[in-house]
C-alpha cells in the first residue's frame, strides 16, 4: 500500500512539477502573480484531448498541441503579460483572474463542460511488480516529466541564452548593461512556462478527467508549491511539487480522500507561519 | 458635507423609500433586493481591497458562512430571526478573526493564495460534511423573516428591510473611513511601511477591517437565506469572487458610494442583457481586464480623469 | 568621444536631470562630483540607455546613441559598471565574466580574456567556479570591472567603485582604473569620494540638483575652494 501511494503520488508530483516550474519562472522573472496559469494546463488538456481524436494518435496530437500551446504564450505575453511586468500585485492579479475567468468559460463554450479524458495510446495492461500496480501512462507521465525537466534544466544551466535568462532572473539591470535583450528573455520565459504547464495537462489529461475548471485547483497548488519553496527557487519548487504530490497520495490513502486538496494549504499556512520566506528562500529576498 | 449635498442625499433616500410604488414590478424588486445583498457585500469587500490595500479572494465564504449559520440553526433549533441574524453575523466574524490572524502577518501573493485556498477548502467543508450540512442538496424550506409576528411575505418588505440595512452599514462605513481608523487604514493602503514607522499597528487595523467585512457579510448571508428560502455549497464558489470584484473595481474601489454602484449596475446589467447569457462569464472577465487597464478608480472616474488631465494641462503649459 | 548636451530625465513625477552637459575625450579619465542624489547616477543610465532621455542628446564617436536600446549601445562601444556591482549572485565567476562578453560572437577570444581577468585581478584567481555571491566586498567589486570589460568597451562609465571598500582596496581599484587608461580605454568615473575622484581624474564636472555647476581641470578644481569646502570637507 506504501509503495503503491508513493508511486502513484510520484506520478501527480510530475504534474504538479511541470505547472509550478512555469508558475515560478512567471512570478520570479516577470514579477506576475498568475492566476491565469492554470489555464494554460486547460488549455493543454483540451488541444490535446482535440487534437489526439483528430489525428487518431496521442504523440502527434499532443505535438501539436504544444505548438498551439507556445503561439497562444507567445501571443499573450506580447499582447498582455509584457505589459504586467513590474504592475503592482493588485493590478495583476486582478487582470489575469479576468484572463483567466475568460479563457475557463470560452473551453466551457467551444468544448461544452462535460468531463472526459484524453484517449491513451497504451494497453489497458497495467505494469505489476510484486504487489504494486501501475498503468502505463503514468509510467509515460513520470518518465516524460522527468525528460522535459531535464532538458530545461541543462538549457538553463549551459546554453548562453539560458545563462541570460538566468542573469535576466537575478538580477535585471545587470542583464540591460551587458546587452541582454530583456524583452527577448520575458516572451521566452513566458513561453516556457505556459507551455511546460500546457504539457502537464496534456500529459494527466490521460489519467483524469478533462474540464474546464481545472486550471483553478491547479493553480492554487502551484502557488502553494511555489510560496512553499520560496519564490523564487526553480528546483526547489520542483522537490516540493513532488513532495506534494506524495503527501497527498498518502494523506488520501491513510486520512481522506476527500481533503486531499487540503493538505497543501495547510503546508502552506505551517510554511508561512514558521519560515515565511520558504523552504529554499532566502531571507530578505 | 454642505447643505446643498445634503439635501441631494435625502431626495435620493426619499426616491429609494419610494421606489416600490414607483417601479411596480416585482423582478425588478427582486433584482434591487438582490442589489441591495451584493452591495452590503462589495462594500465590506472593499474595506480590505479598497481600504488596506489586501486583496481578499474568499469574501463569499463569509457570505456562506453566514448563510450557514442562519440555515442550521433555523433546521436544528428553530431558533428565531433575530438571533439567527446576529449569530450569523458574530460566528462569521469570530472565524474571520481566527483566519485573519493567521493570514494578515502576510501581504500580497501570500495573502491572496491563502484566501482562495480557504474559499476552496469551504465548499470542500460543507459539500463533504453531509450529516452536518446536507451537502450538496443544500438546505431548503428556511422560512421568511418573521419579527415579533411580522411576516416578511412580500417582497416589499424585503426591499426596505435591506435599504434601512445598507443604509446603517453606508453610514456607519462613512463614519469609519472618515475617523482616525479610516486614516490609519489609508496609510497602510498608500505605505506599509511609512505606516508602521508613525506607529500604526498594520496586522490589528487591518485585522479590524477585515473582520468588520466578514461581519457585513455574514448578515447579508443570513438576509440572503431568509430571502431565497434555500441555500446551496454553491454560495462559496469562486465565481461569486470574481462578481464581486468586477463590482467592487467598476464601482470604484476605497469609495463609499462606488460598491453600491458596482452592485447595483451589475445585478441589473446581466439581466437585461439575456441574450448573452452563455456569454456572461467570458464578458466579465474580459470587463474586469478593461477595467483595470482603464479604469482603475471605478467607471465613474472618468470625470475625475478627465479634469485630472485638464489640470496637468495647465500645470505643464 | 562622448558628448552629452542638455540632457533632462523624468522618473515618473520627479525630475531627475535638469540640464546635463559634458564630453569626454578618447584616452580622458573624467569624473563626476556631486552629493547623493544629484543625480550621477542617471546620468551614466542615461548614456547607457537604461533610462530614457526627457530631452537633449547624447552623441558617442559622432554618431547620435539616444535613440538606442541598451543592447545596442554595449556593442557601440560603451560598458557601465553599475553602483552596487549589481553581479547575478547564484551564478559563478566564470558566469558572470561570460555574461560580461554577451554580445560577442567569437568564443576563442572571449575565453583568452577571461585567462588575462585573471591575471589583472589576481584577488579572482582560483575562486571560477564559486558563486558571486559568496565573494568578499573587494573580489565583487573587482568581478565587477572585469565583467564590464569583458564587452571589450573604448569607453568605461564607472559608478563609484570606492563604495564599501577599504581604503585600500579603493587604492586598487583606482589603480586598474588609471592601468586601464593607459591600455588605451576611455573612462568616466562617478564618485562620491571626491577626493580620490579628483585626484584620478583629468577633468571633472560637479553636478547638482541634475545640473552642472562647475567643470574644470581636476587638478585646479582640487584647490577651489569651494570643491574643497563642500566636497572634500576641508
Ligand atoms: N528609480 C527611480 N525612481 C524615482 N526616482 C529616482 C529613481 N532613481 C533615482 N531617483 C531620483 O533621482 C534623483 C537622482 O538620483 P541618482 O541619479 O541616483 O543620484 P546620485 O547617483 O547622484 O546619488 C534623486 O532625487 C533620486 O531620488
Ligand atoms: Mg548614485
Amino acid at each position: 500500500m506504501f509503495l503503491q501511494l508513493l508511486i502513484n503520488g510520484l506520478v501527480v508530483g510530475s504534474g504538479y512539477a511541470l505547472i509550478a516550474v512555469g508558475h515560478t519562472i512567471i512570478f520570479g522573472m516577470m514579477k506576475i502573480v498568475n492566476f491565469a496559469h492554470g489555464e494554460l494546463y486547460m488549455i493543454g488538456a483540451f488541444f490535446t484531448f482535440s487534437f489526439v481524436l483528430l489525428f487518431n494518435n496521442y504523440y502527434i496530437g499532443f505535438l501539436v498541441a504544444m505548438v498551439i500551446c507556445i503561439l497562444i504564450a507567445i501571443f499573450s505575453e506580447k499582447v498582455l503579460f509584457h505589459r504586467l511586468i513590474d504592475e503592482d500585485i493588485m493590478t495583476t492579479t486582478l487582470i489575469t483572474i479576468g484572463i483567466s475567468i475568460f479563457l475557463m468559460n470560452i473551453v466551457q463554450i467551444l468544448w461544452g463542460a462535460n468531463p472526459r479524458t484524453i484517449p491513451q495510446p497504451f494497453s489497458e495492461k497495467p505494469v505489476i511488480i510484486g504487489d504494486i500496480f501501475i498503468t502505463k501512462p503514468r509510467i509515460f507521465i513520470f518518465f516524460t516529466a522527468i525528460v522535459i525537466i531535464g532538458v530545461l534544466h541543462w538549457f538553463i544551466k549551459y546554453t548562453k541564452t539560458g545563462k541570460a535568462f538566468r542573469a535576466t532572473f537575478q538580477n535585471r539591470q545587470a542583464a540591460l548593461l551587458v546587452g541582454i535583450n530583456i524583452n527577448y528573455i520575458y516572451t521566452l520565459s513566458y513561453t516556457i512556462g505556459a507551455t511546460v504547464a500546457g504539457a502537464a495537462g496534456g500529459l494527466l489529461g490521460m489519467i483524469y478527467v478533462i474540464e474546464p475548471t481545472m486550471g483553478v485547483a491547479a493553480v492554487g497548488k502551484a502557488f502553494a508549491i511555489v510560496i512553499t519553496a520560496g519564490k523564487k527557487s526553480i528546483y526547489g519548487a520542483i522537490f516540493i511539487a513532488y513532495g506534494l504530490g506524495v503527501i497527498e497520495s498518502l494523506g488520501s490513502g491513510y486520512i481522506s480522500s476527500q481533503y486531499k486538496d487540503v493538505f497543501a494549504f495547510i503546508i502552506l499556512i505551517l510554511v508561512l507561519l514558521f519560515k515565511p520566506e520558504g523552504i529554499f528562500g532566502k531571507k530578505g529576498a | 458635507m454642505n447643505i446643498n449635498s445634503n439635501i441631494k442625499y435625502i431626495i435620493g433616500i426619499l426616491l429609494l423609500i419610494l421606489l416600490p410604488f414607483l417601479i411596480n414590478n416585482e423582478y425588478l424588486l427582486h433584482l434591487l433586493i438582490m442589489g441591495g445583498i451584493y452591495t452590503l457585500l462589495v462594500s465590506g469587500l472593499n474595506l480590505i481591497v479598497g481600504y488596506i490595500g489586501q486583496l481578499s479572494l474568499c469574501h463569499p465564504a463569509f457570505f456562506g458562512i453566514g448563510a450557514y449559520t442562519t440555515g442550521l440553526l433555523f433546521k436544528r433549533l428553530s431558533t428565531p430571526f433575530l438571533l439567527n441574524f446576529l449569530l450569523a453575523g458574530i460566528i462569521t466574524a469570530i472565524i474571520s478573526i481566527g483566519f485573519g490572524y493567521i493570514t494578515l502577518r502576510v501581504r500580497g501573493s501570500a495573502f491572496i493564495i491563502m484566501t482562495v485556498s480557504f474559499l476552496h477548502i469551504m465548499h470542500l467543508l460543507v459539500l463533504n460534511e453531509v450529516d452536518f450540512t446536507m451537502g450538496q442538496k443544500g438546505i431548503s424550506g428556511i422560512p421568511n423573516i418573521n419579527i415579533l409576528g411580522y411576516n416578511f411575505n412580500t417582497k416589499t418588505s424585503y426591499y426596505y428591510l435591506i435599504l434601512i440595512l445598507c443604509l446603517f452599514t453606508l453610514f456607519i462605513i462613512y463614519r469609519l473611513v472618515n475617523s482616525e481608523i479610516g486614516r490609519a487604514w489609508k496609510a497602510i493602503r498608500d505605505n506599509e511601511n511609512l505606516a508602521k514607522s508613525i506607529g500604526i499597528n498594520v496586522f490589528k487595523f487591518s485585522n479590524f477591517a477585515f473582520v468588520s467585512g466578514a461581519f457585513i457579510a455574514g448578515l447579508a448571508g443570513s438576509i440572503y437565506a431568509y430571502y431565497i428560502n434555500y441555500i446551496s455549497p454553491d454560495l462559496f464558489l469562486f465565481s461569486i469572487t470574481t462578481t464581486l470584484l468586477v463590482m467592487l473595481i467598476m464601482g470604484g474601489k476605497g469609495t463609499i458610494l462606488g460598491p453600491v454602484i458596482g452592485a447595483i449596475i451589475f445585478t441589473l446589467l446581466p439581466e437585461y442583457l439575456r441574450f448573452i447569457s452563455e456569454w456572461r462569464m467570458p464578458v466579465f472577465g474580459v470587463i474586469l481586464i478593461l477595467g483595470i487597464l482603464f479604469f482603475p478608480r471605478g467607471l465613474f472616474s472618468i470625470k475625475e480623469i478627465l479634469s485630472m488631465k485638464m489640470k496637468k494641462k495647465e500645470v505643464s503649459s | 568621444m562622448l558628448k552629452v548636451e542638455n540632457i533632462a530625465v523624468n522618473y515618473e513625477e520627479t525630475r531627475a536631470l535638469k540640464d546635463i552637459s559634458l564630453e569626454i575625450k578618447e584616452g580622458e579619465i573624467v569624473s563626476i562630483i556631486g552629493s547623493n542624489g544629484a543625480g550621477k547616477s542617471t546620468t551614466l543610465k542615461a548614456i547607457s540607455g537604461i533610462v530614457g532621455l526627457q530631452s537633449g542628446n547624447i552623441e558617442f564617436k559622432d554618431k547620435k546613441i539616444n535613440n538606442l536600446s541598451p543592447e545596442e549601445i554595449v556593442k557601440a562601444g560603451i560598458s557601465h559598471c553599475p553602483e552596487g556591482r549589481q553581479l547575478w549572485p547564484d551564478m559563478t565567476v566564470l558566469e558572470n565574466l561570460e555574461m560580461g562578453a554577451f554580445i560577442r560572437e567569437n568564443s576563442e577570444s572571449i575565453q583568452k580574456d577571461i585567462q588575462e581577468t585573471f591575471d589583472l585581478f589576481p584577488i579572482l584567481k582560483g575562486k571560477e567556479k564559486q558563486t558571486a555571491g559568496s565573494l568578499s566586498g573587494g573580489e565583487q567589486q573587482a568581478l565587477a570591472v572585469a565583467r564590464a570589460l569583458m564587452s571589450n568597451p573604448q569607453l568605461l562609465l564607472f559608478d563609484e567603485p570606492s563604495l564599501g571598500l577599504a581604503p585600500q582596496l579603493i587604492k586598487d581599484i583606482f589603480n586598474k582604473i588609471q592601468l586601464l587608461r593607459d591600455e588605451g580605454k576611455t573612462i568616466l568615473l562617478v564618485e562620491q569620494n571626491a577626493n580620490i575622484a579628483l585626484k584620478t581624474s583629468d577633468r571633472t564636472y560637479v553636478i547638482e540638483k541634475g545640473e552642472v555647476v562647475l567643470h574644470g581641470k581636476s587638478e585646479e578644481l582640487i584647490e577651489n575652494q569651494e570643491v574643497k569646502e563642500i566636497y572634500l570637507g576641508m
